[in-house]
This record gives C-alpha cells, structure tokens and sequence, in this order.
C-alpha cells in the first residue's frame, strides 16, 4: 500500500534575480513499510525534498506537484492540517544534532513537547512516556539525562535524542537526514545500529550522502542528481548493479572502494547543461547526451533510470 | 547555572570594582576644575570675597591634602556618612533619595513597560521580518527614532497637555496639593504623559535589538525542528524563539534599569518633573561635590548589582553559560 | 501565519480587554483627580484662593532652601533687611525707618520699624540686628562676607541699631541691600541652633510682608502676613510653581495656571500680544553688557589701542540685535537709572568710526602687512581671542556681540577667535590671560557712584576685573568711600567718569530689557516701572491687587 506518493513534485526558490529551480518534477513512491533512501552529493536537492514534503520551506520557495499522504495531498494541505501531520504522522531526524535542538529547553521538555501537542498524555503519564523512549534507546540514566540541556550530550547521544523525539508520537513515516553524519566511525555504527532496530517495522525516507547508511538501512534507494532522480530501484541491486553512470561514480567514489571522486562538479542549479545534466561529467557520454534531456524510463522489473543509453 | 563559591567570589570582586568607582569618582570630581564656592559668590556678587572662599575651603577639609580628604571620604563612607550638600546643607543621602523616589515614578514603570513592550513588539516584528506588518512597524520606528525626542515631548505637551487638555503641562501634582495633601491618584495623572513618552523612547530602542535578535534565531535550525514537531507559530515563537531571542537583551535591558538612578533630565525639564536627573545636573553645574559623589556612588552600586543581576540572569535563561569552575 | 476565524475572534475579544482595562485605568485616574472639569482652566485653582498669585519658577532649586542664614535668596518678601533698594539708586525703608550716617561715612545709625513683629508674634528689635552679625561671624558662615566692613553694632534701645564699620564706607546701604545682601533673622529662633551649616529651617519665622506657608511637592506657598508692620498685600498669598522649560511658562500662562512669566524672548511677547487676558509689559534697562580691557595683556595696555577699538565698536548695530537693547549713551552708569550721579557732560568718546579706529592705530605704531593683517608695534600680527563665561551665555547675548565685533574688527586686520568656559573659576584664569573679554551684568551693579570702585585698586581689593590702576582714580574712590556728603560724592564721580572715558578700560555697549507676561484678568498692579525687573520682588507683590 502506498503511504506517501510523489508526483511531478518541483522546488523553485524565488530570489532577487528571479526563480531558481531546486527540484524537477520528481516522482516517488514510499509504501508502508519501506525504507527508501534518497542518496546523492551535497547540494543536489535531497534535503529541500524532505523539506517541502513536510511543508517546512522558506517562504520564498514555490512547490509544485503533489505528494499524497494517505490519500491527501499535502501540498494543498493548510497550516493547522500540517500542524496535525508534522511529529504525528511524519516525523523528522534532522541533520547537525549540535544546532537542530533548542539549546535553552532541557531535552526531557523537548521530547515532551511532540507527545503533549498530539495526545492526551499528560502530567506523571508523560514523564513515564519519555523515560521510556529514552530508555528504548539506550540513553542511560533517564531521570537525571531528560533535565540536561543539548549541550551537555556528545554528539551520539544528541542523535538518539533526535530519533527519541521523531519516535515519540509512533508516526508513520520518518524522515531521517543525514542522521549520522558528523559522528565518529565508532559511535556511526552504533547509531547505525539502533536505527536498523527501531526502523525495522517502520517507514523510513532516509536523507544521506553516505552510501553505507544508504545500504545499510534502506530496502529502496533512489539516486538524485541536480534536483532529478537519476535512478530508482532496490538497495541491494542498485548497489550491485548500478545503471546509471552517476551511481557508479558515486559508488566508486566512496571510501571502501578506493576512493576516485567523479570529475567536475555538479551544476549550480538553475544552470544546467542542454541534454542530460550529468554529461559534462560523464564518462560515456556519446554526441546525443548533450541534445536530448532522457526521462525516467522503467528497466527491468524493478528498477529506473534516467539514461540514454538504457532507451 | 550558578554555585554558591563562584558566587561568594562573584561578590567579593563586585566589592573590589565598588572600591574601584569610589576612589575614581572621588579623584575625577576633586580634580574637575572650578569649585562650588567660586561659582555660588561669583553668581551672587561681582566680586570675589577671598576670605570667604578660604574660610570654606577650611570648613569643608578642602585646604588639606588630596589624599587626607580621600581617606577621610572613605572612611565616613564605611561608616555610612554619606556627607552635606554644600548648596543646601542637607545631609545627601536624604536628598537624593527623595529625587530619586520623583524619579522613580516615571521612571520605573516607563523602564519596565519600555522593556516589556519593546521585547513583544521586537520580537513579533522580528518574527515577520519582510511582512508588511513587520515592515510598517520597521519603518514607523525609524522615523520615531529619527526624530530628536525633545521634539516628541514638545509636541506631546502641545497636543495632549495644552491644546487638547487631556493631561497636566507638567509638575509632580495639581496646586491642590497645597490645600488637600498629596494625592497619589494626582501624582498618577500627572505621571502618565511623561511615562508614554519615555516608555516610548525605550520601546524603541529594545525594538531594533529585540528585532534584530529574533531575525537571527528564525534562521535557527532548532525552530525548523520545532515546526516539524507540529508546533503551531505562536508556540514556536513564544517557547522556542523568545527565550533565545532574550539573550542578547539580558545585559541591555539589566542596565537600563539600573540606569534608572542617573534619571532623565530632559523628560523632567519638559514636565516640570524635578528628580535626580536635574539634581545631579544641577550639582555638576554647582560643582556640589558631596551630592555628586552620593549620586555616583548610589551609581556605581546599582551597576554593579546590575552586572551580578544580568549574570544571574543570563545563566538562568542560557543553560550554556555556566558561572563558575569552567 | 493562517488562524481559523475562531481563533481570530478570540484574540480580538483578549486585546481588545486589554484596551479596555488600561482606558478605564486612566479614566479612574483622571476621575481621582478631578479632570472632568480641566478644561475650564481657571477652575483647577479652586481649591487655593482665588486672590493668590502663581508664579512660575525655573528651578526646583530656588524654591529648595535651607535657610536665609546659609544663603542668600530664600523666598520673597519673608525676610526683610535694614534698607532695600530703590529705583532711583538710592534706598527705601524696610526694618529700618529711617538712618542717619556720620560725616566720614564710619558710624550708621538706623532707626528700626517699632512694630515690627516677627511671625511667631515675638517683636522684633534691634538685639535681633546685632545677633545676625555676631551670628554670621562666630558661626564663619559664608554671607558673613557682606558684612566685613562692620566693626560692632550697638543697640542703644530696641530700636536703634549702630552700626560702628572698621573704615569709611558711604555705600555701606548698597552693600547690605544688593545681592545677596543681608537679611535679619530672629535671635529667638537662631540662638538655640549651634550647627547652623546643616539646619534646615522649616518654618521660615521673618518679618516680611508674606509668611512661609509650605513646601511641597513642586510648590512653595507663601501667605499674606496679617500682623505685618507696613504695607500690606492685597493678595492673600503667593505660591511659586515649578516649572522647569520657559515654553512651559509661557503655555501655563496662556492656560491659566500661572499669573506671570518674567524673561520672556521679544518673539514670545510678540505672540502673545492679542492673547486674551494677557498683558505684556517691559521693564526697562535691566541688563548691560561691555567690551572690556585687561590692561594687564597686550595688546589692551597700550591706551591707544583701547581708544582705536573704542572706534570700532558698532554699539548701534548691536542693540538693534538685541530686540529690546539700546546702545548705551553715556559711559558705565546707566544714565536711566544712576541719574544724577552720571556726569551731564559727556565726552562722548565711543563713537562709532572704524576711519577713525585705523587713523589712531597708524599714528601709534601699528602698521599692516601684505595681506591687510594688523601688525603691532612689536611687528608681529594682532589675533585677539575673547573668553566667554556663562553670563550672558543663555540668551546668546554674547554671540550677538562678538558676530558684530568680527565682522568690523577684520576691516582693521585684527582676527578674533572665542573660547567658551562653563566654569567661573576656569573663565576667570581665561580672562587674566586675553586682552579683550566681555561683560554682562544685571544693571543694579551700575546704577551709583559706588558702581564706578570696580575699576579701581583699594586697600580692600588689590585688583580689578580690569586690571586697571590709576592712582588718581583710586584716590577719588577712597574719597567716595569716606565721605557721606552727596555733593562731593557727586562730583568726585564726575571726575572719575571723565578719566575712565580718558584712559577706556572698558567700552560699554548697550543695555537690555526685560519682557514681563501677566494674566490680566487676575491681578493688576505688576508694572511698577523701572527698576523693578524681578515679578518676586516684594514692592510688587504687594502693590497687587485682585481683578474680581
């Protein structure tokens, strides 16, 4: 069934020297139960995706498209209806744990805050509540850690207050941006690990740019570049498999595979090339890479591409 | 955060900075030129009758070294003498406590309303920075601010107090004091225009802080994490935003109040309001030393309070700062 | 931010609560003190008689005082002194009726008010003379300094005091009269106090035509002394009023709520003039100024240099910036108010000629160089640089002089530059160290013989202002000191006018008005003509006399 359903969904920011477009007409499909990853480098667009999905855009951005949440289109939604979706249905892990917490509230209030805006749970009843999160996810001492502040955590623990508050209203789907980045390969693996426990019967959007959270937590990934997506398909496969010649540059540019970083730098958006956007950087591109801008088109029976050279 | 041996040392160096003030105000006032008795016989006679200033140099330990008169200052100090006025002959302690407490009248509400208005109003303009509520506000300040406030206090006696007569010209009470007693409704109809004016001056001022703070804290990355709490605006804005907002406030706003003590001489030139504003201008002018030195010294208190104050304060509403071993 | 109209509604309904509580604060407020009927102006007085005068006063601090012991200048028309001032330079009665003066001007005998009482009901008689003397003295309070010149005074019976002086002194009557002067204060009162430097008098116990009523709150009330001695007020009292900004008086006045403002600018009597219920009157000759020489600096010591900048001095141009000035005809006594004692025979020695100015200048060796700069005998260039004290600061008096001084004095190559002191005793250095400052001074100072010792050298004052010191001229002041004969002193003041005129240690410029506002429908009686500038006065206040 499906929980959340993108389509056509397109990002422009209005700025002085007219509009700049973020996103382009993206289309995905997040079913209960999934756990999609949006991958992609820096600056392409994945963390304004989650963004407007949750209607939390700056003022000056112009969103486009639709994206359905059991049967409702949340563009269209208005603010007191989003009040009702955002930390109830839809929650958020946001990325930099250091500066996404309010540095004068104690984190016991902070996560309180979710559960008393959206159930009756009141009082001593809440205080259990939160005592119990914290617990499920191996904060020690809960008592004494709900009346710190921010700053008085290390980055890990920050993250898992971050994913105490996004679990704290049990909603349906998470969106987690880069929930791991900025943290040691040690205490990474750990938060890695939670994560895979506590999302294991949920519905994960999981932001990153980190190909190892991506494969290590997704069941779906789908690869953005430049504010499109270029492919779309199961994790493993994808990794295995990758079509696209941006995946395989993202795959060999990471670290377990020695390194080899993509030439060229990505488009500065609302400044892409004629054609397909990725070919000024791509290694196989032929003479018709730069005349003709390739769709999304279905390969195989589950998988995506944005490619000419799969037409 | 505070603990109580940070505190105690807190303390003693707010003693040592007071020690400090003393001995400043102490040398900067005896070594200000000119001297009161040269001003009063010289506004009063077209001569000046030597033998009358030596035998008041004598009277009042003038004639003896600076620093025999410094140890005898500091010592009636400690011992809480705080000395006689030289135009009036009254003890200064007194004296300045019943200006202070007219000063106070207008003062203290005019100060705490100025902060309070000036924080809401800032922080909800700040909040819609770019709007046009924000924007109107924005621009009507600027063109208050832009304008001298002698301007404002002249106009608003015309208006209000002359032409319309809705308020008093000025004064402390009606004439009826004379025949009824003090009234302290009286005194609070006649406070009331002088404490707008000046509540609006404050007003803004704290704005344009109060303002700019909140347009720096929307920005934040936590108040995007609290509307993805499903927060509605005012709670985000009044739990989130205002408490971070504050703390740039905290020193400014502790130091206004303690600013309370020099008064505001031009408010209480404009409504016939003689309070420690115009006794401490008066007394510079007079050069009346022991009254100056009472005023500074009643100054120096009130700040230094005001730092401790403002600390105190910081710690409570910024968890971050922590007073003491760090 | 999108809110549901229910919400809307509902903030409305809070805010405008709100409102409406601070309104109703304030109407209770206003209601409390009997605003309803502030717009009827005159009404708000209801409470105090409607027969007692309001008059404003700049500065809480002249309504604030300790004692008349401590300072000069309490209240008007509580204390009283032997004589007091008249207009015409010589003296009225005031606790003394009448005196006599012995021929070398030493012994002063006053024949005191026999029913005078004081205002607790105790007579007052001549022990309370003697006792503020010896009071002041043993007491080294500062007024003591008024009364240097006595030796003794002797009471021979109640009411007769002898004042014994330690030498001559024939304007011992102006030294005891002018400000500060020397008030009497009741011996039954002062003798029990023995910290008089720091007692502060509450009752104000005097023998004056007003008696102190209170002190509160912004005013001072005074009332009419019912026992008092000689002419009594027709006004029940006198309340002095706070009011600190001189826009406020005039606008208090326009509303009703004070009766007078004194020292008004000529463009606010001109915009009162037409103003219902609102007289305007002048008193005239009230403030002089000069152009004075320290002889003691070059260049001011060469007497030629003086007699050229006498030429140079356009006096009419600025008395006409003055509004209410006129050029002063004669030397340093207003001839106005000094009458008599100014010499008819005027050598008219200021004439306003810059030819003349320069002529002097060349013929005694000052020369110009290329650029038309003056150059002085010693060959290097003439700058002058004119200090300025706060006198004559406020109304810009000094200003108004100095732009008209710059403009001719650069015709004669002089450059004149102005430095501004706040401070007296830092004037007073500035002063000793520059050729040329200027003067202002109420005209009281200028209007008898005794005025013309401030040019001279006596044993009792080594120097001057001036620095000015002619052995001639400073014997004819020792003659004025000790004789009491009004002839000779009249004609020795003729000689010492015609000296100062010759030798020009000052140039006097002009004299100035003051502009008195009055509500007439209130009292009338304010305008007593020359001399009487100050609305407290207590000739004035009791010539009052209630409208209805």
């Amino acid at each position: 069934m499906s929980l959340l359903e993108i389509a056509g969904l397109s990002v422009q920011f209005e700025g002085r020297d007219g509009t700049v477009p973020v996103l382009d007409n993206i289309d995905l499909e997040i079913n209960s139960g999934d756990r999609v990853a949006l991958i992609g480098e820096s600056g392409c667009g994945k963390t304004v995706f989650g963004m407007s999905v949750m209607r939390l855009l700056p003022s000056n951005a112009r969103v486009t498209g639709s994206a359905r949440y059991a049967g409702r289109d949340l563009l269209l939604a208005d603010e007191r209806e989003m009040q009702q979706v955002r930390g109830k249905k839809i929650a958020m892990i946001s990325q930099n744990s250091a500066s996404v917490l309010n540095p004068v509230l104690t984190i016991g209030d902070q996560i309180a805050e979710s559960l008393t805006i959206h159930t009756s749970c009141r009082g001593k009843d809440l205080h259990r509540e939160v005592i119990a999160l914290l617990t499920s996810l191996g904060i020690e001492r809960p008592e004494e850690n709900m009346q710190k502040y921010p700053h008085q955590f290390s980055g890990g623990m920050r993250e898992r207050i971050l994913i105490a508050m996004a679990l704290a209203c049990n909603p349906d789907l998470i969106i987690a941006d880069e929930p791991t980045s900025g943290l040691d390969a040690l205490v990474k693996a750990q938060i890695l690990e939670l994560l895979r426990t506590v999302m294991q019967d949920r519905t994960l959007l999981l932001i990153t740019h980190d190909l190892g959270t991506a494969s290590a937590l997704a069941s779906h990934t789908a690869v953005m570049y430049a504010g499109e997506i270029v492919e779309y398909g199961p994790t493993q496969e994808l990794f295995t498999y990758p079509l696209h010649p941006y995946t395989q540059g993202l795959i060999a540019a990471s670290p377990s595979a020695g390194f080899h970083p993509i030439p060229g730098v990505s488009p500065a958006p609302g400044q892409v090339p004629p054609g397909c956007w990725f070919c000024p950087r791509c290694t196989c591109a032929t003479d018709r890479c730069s005349t003709g801008h390739p769709s999304l088109k279905k390969t195989g029976t589950n998988r995506q591409v944005r490619c000419l050279r799969y037409d | 955060m505070i603990d109580g041996h940070y505190l105690l040392r807190r303390i003693g160096y707010s003693g040592a900075a007071f020690v400090i003030c003393v001995t400043l105000t102490f040398f900067i006032l005896h070594l200000m030129p000119g001297d009161y008795i040269t001003n009063y016989l010289l506004s009063i006679s077209n001569y000046l009758p030597q033998e009358a200033v030596d035998q008041f140099y004598q009277q009042y330990g003038l004639d003896r070294p600076l620093w025999e008169q410094y140890v005898i200052y500091v010592c009636n100090i400690l011992q809480g003498h705080w000395g006689y006025s030289y135009q009036y002959g009254l003890p200064v302690f007194p004296m300045i406590m019943q200006k202070l407490t007219w000063s106070l009248v207008i003062l203290l509400p005019a100060v705490l309303l100025g902060i309070a208005i000036g924080i809401v109003l800032g922080a909800w303009s700040g909040w819609k920075s770019g709007g046009k509520k924000d924007l109107a506000l924005f621009n009507f300040m600027i063109v208050f601010r832009a304008i001298p406030e002698f301007w404002w206090a002249i106009m608003a006696v015309w208006v209000f107090a002359f032409s319309l007569q809705w308020f008093p010209l000025g004064g402390f009470t009606s004439i009826s004091v004379l025949s009824s007693g003090l009234n302290p409704w009286d005194v609070l109809y006649h406070a009331i225009l002088p404490i707008c004016l000046l509540t609006s001056f404050i007003v803004a001022g704290n704005y344009y802080v109060m303002r700019n703070s909140m347009i720096a804290v929307i920005g934040e990355d936590y108040i995007t994490t609290a509307r993805a709490k499903g927060l509605d605006e005012r709670a985000v804005l009044w739990r989130h935003a205002l408490k971070n907002a504050l703390l740039p406030m905290v020193t400014m706003t502790t130091f206004q109040v303690a600013g309370i003590i020099m008064g505001s001489v031009f408010i209480e030139t404009v409504f016939s309001w003689p309070g420690i504003g115009l006794l401490t201008t008066d007394a510079l002018r007079m050069r009346d030393l022991p009254i100056l030195e009472g005023i500074f010294l009643l100054d120096a208190l009130m700040t230094i309070g005001a730092m401790l104050a403002a600390d105190i304060l910081a710690s409570h509403l910024d968890p971050r700062i922590r007073m003491g071993d760090q | 931010m999108e809110e549901s109209s229910g919400q809307k509604r509902k903030r409305i309904i809070v805010y405008g609560g709100l409102c409406l509580i601070v309104i109703i604060a304030l109407c209770i407020a206003a209601w409390g003190s009997g605003i309803g009927n502030a717009a009827e102006g005159d009404s708000k007085n209801k409470e105090i008689s409607a027969d007692e005068v309001i008059i404003p006063a700049s500065s809480s601090s002249s309504i604030t005082y300790t004692s008349n012991m401590q300072k000069g200048g309490v209240p008007p028309g509580i204390y009283q002194g032997l004589v007091i001032k008249d207009l015409n330079g010589t003296f009225d009665p005031a606790l003394a009726e009448s005196w006599d003066v012995s021929a070398d001007a030493k012994t002063w005998t006053f024949h005191l008010a026999k029913d005078a009482l004081w205002s607790d009901g105790v007579p007052f008689t001549c022990a309370d003379v003697k006792f503020t003397n010896d009071y002041l003295k043993s007491n080294n309070l500062t007024l003591a300094f008024v009364l240097n010149d006595v030796q003794s005074i002797e009471c021979p019976d109640d009411s007769t005091a002898v004042i014994t002086l330690k030498t001559s002194y024939s304007g011992f009557l102006d030294q005891i009269s002018r400000q500060p002067g020397i008030t009497i204060s009741p011996q039954h009162i002062w003798q029990n106090i023995t910290d008089p430097q720091h007692y502060e008098d509450e009752k104000f116990i005097g023998t004056g035509p007003f008696v102190f009523d209170q002190n509160t709150a912004g005013y001072a009330r005074l009332l009419k002394n019912d026992a008092y001695y000689g002419k009594k007020a027709q006004i029940s009292g006198v309340v002095l009023k706070v009011i600190t900004n001189p826009d406020s008086q005039v606008l208090a006045l326009k509303n009703g709520e004070v009766d007078v403002v004194s020292d008004i600018s000529p463009a606010v009597a001109k915009s009162l003039d037409g103003e219902k219920n609102i007289a305007v009157y002048t008193v005239k000759d009230t403030g002089a100024y000069e152009v004075a020489f320290n002889l003691a600096q070059y260049p001011a010591n060469i007497t030629a240099f003086r007699r050229a900048i006498s030429h140079a001095v356009d006096r009419d141009t600025i008395s006409s910036l003055f509004g209410t000035g006129r050029p002063t005809e004669t030397t340093f006594l207003i001839p106005s108010l000094a009458g008599k004692y100014v010499n008819p025979e005027d050598v008219g020695m200021y004439t306003y000629n810059l030819t003349e100015a320069r002529e002097i200048l060349k013929n005694s060796g000052f020369t110009w160089d290329g650029k038309g700069l003056l150059l002085g005998p010693d060959g290097n260039v003439v700058t002058l640089t004119i200090p300025l004290g706060t006198k004559g600061q406020a109304s810009g008096g000094n200003q108004k002089i100095v732009s008209v001084l710059k403009n001719d004095w650069e015709k004669l190559g002089i450059t004149l530059s102005t430095v501004s002191y706040d401070d007296q005793k830092q004037y007073k250095k500035a002063i000793n160290a520059n050729a040329v400052f200027l003067d202002s001074f109420p005209v009281t100072l200028h209007d008898d013989a005794d005025a013309l010792t401030n040019f001279a050298v006596t044993p009792l004052q080594d120097t001057n202002y001036y620095n000015y010191n002619n052995p001639e001229y400073n014997a004819l002041v020792a003659g004025i000191r000790n004789t009491a004969d009004q002839t000779k002193i009249m004609s020795m003041a003729y000689q010492m006018q015609d000296i100062l005129a010759k030798d020009i240690p000052t140039v006097p410029v002009c004299t100035s008005d003051t502009i008195v506002a009055y509500r007439s429908d209130r009292f009338t009686g304010w305008d007593l003509g020359q001399g009487y500038y100050s609305v407290t006065d207590p000739r004035v206040l009791t010539n009052l006399i209630p409208v209805k």
